[in-house]
């Protein structure tokens, strides 16, 4: 499965009651969550991979990294921040419009990849 | 930090009291399992406060202006996280202990030994839950303690400031509210809430945040994705 294909899922989710919409928070994360898994050539079996995204998001330098990687760059705390409320914090409200903003955060940086 | 004192206080004591109950009252069925869902009760109470001391402190440790006077945190509340942890395990062993002189004090009444058993038996797995609650609690305010290790000089805090900044040029009438943290998976974020007069679209709302990145990006490229945004309407 293409990472893609979650985006375009959780694109469906967003008229939906508020399970689905934090589906579409959980998946807009996913989709980038693999993009950087490739990305970075981290093996999924190992521990604190989530973590791990971002440290090196966090330490990118250089010219050499393509654009959507920047862009994941600024978007992956948002989006992990977004996944982990909608995951784990069901006391915590959320809004279409946070659900929205994650599918959007999300598609940016698909968008930059396939330039 | 004041908190803390009184999570400390209600978990330590009050843990021990419902304790020494059972110890007296084993020999009555419906006094064991009153004192049992005492203490029971007393352990979810305990984890609950320890929920909100962790959570609290962390809010206090990222609230901006008690950055530049908080000391000794996290050192000193990680000691008495440490305490806590402590006193727990020896109420976890103690009542393994109990369970096994219990199993023999109840011989002759099967129906008895297996009640008590049984519920001593859920009331140390609370205990254990408890402990690997604390040390869980420990090790987020560790990793806290890591990353602004130097207040003065943080990302956080840098970010906090270089956002702040620029907020209102991307949002018309937002303002910054006090910074929040948000765990889970074993890990945090800081988040800073933008509270904005009016409600904006999702979509629109996500492409406004790259501009916001963009200009702090023209500042300082060290700062970005150090911060995630939560919006609320004021």
């Amino acid at each position: 499965l293409l990472p893609e294909k979650l985006i375009e899922f959780a694109e469906t989710l967003l008229d939906g009651e508020e399970a689905s919409l934090r589906c579409a928070m959980h998946l807009s994360y996913y989709a980038i969550y693999h993009y950087c898994i490739e990305y970075f050539s981290i093996g999924k079996s190992q521990d604190r991979t989530h973590s791990l995204i971002r440290e090196k998001l966090d330490k990118l330098s250089g010219t050499e990294h393509p654009r959507w990687v920047w862009k994941a760059r600024r978007n992956m705390t948002q989006l992990w921040t977004f996944r982990v409320t909608a995951d784990y914090h069901v006391d915590k409200l959320i809004s279409r419009d946070d659900a929205k903003q994650a599918v959007e955060t999300a598609i940016i940086i698909k968008d930059a990849r396939a330039s | 930090m004041q908190t803390f004192g009184t999570a400390m206080n209600t978990s330590v004591s009050d843990l021990l009291g419902p304790f020494q109950e059972i110890v007296g009252a084993i020999r009555d069925k419906v006094l064991v399992h009153a004192a049992l869902r005492s203490l029971n009760a007393k352990l979810d109470e305990a984890s609950v406060k320890t929920y909100r001391l962790i959570a609290d402190t962390a809010s206090d440790f990222m609230d901006i202006k008690g950055k530049f006077g908080a000391g000794d945190f996290p050192e000193s509340v990680i000691e008495k996280l440490d305490g806590l942890r402590d006193s727990c395990k020896i109420i976890e062993k103690t009542l393994q202990d109990f369970m096994e002189s219990s199993e023999r004090a109840s011989e002759g009444d099967s129906q008895l030994a297996e009640d008590v058993v049984a519920a001593l038996r859920t009331t140390a797995e609370c205990a254990r839950r408890l402990v690997e609650e604390v040390s869980h609690g420990k090790e987020l305010l560790r990793r806290l303690a890591d990353r602004e290790a130097d207040a003065a000089q943080s990302r956080g805090l840098r970010a906090y400031m270089a956002y702040h900044k620029v907020v209102g040029e991307v949002f018309p009438g937002a303002e910054f509210g006090k910074l929040e943290m948000v765990s889970g998976d074993g890990d945090f974020t800081v988040v800073a809430p933008i509270k904005l007069p009016a409600p904006i679209d999702g979509r629109t709302r996500a492409r406004q945040e790259q501009e916001l990145h963009d200009r702090v990006e023209a500042q300082d490229p060290t700062l970005i994705g150090v911060l995630a945004f939560q919006y609320v309407v004021a």
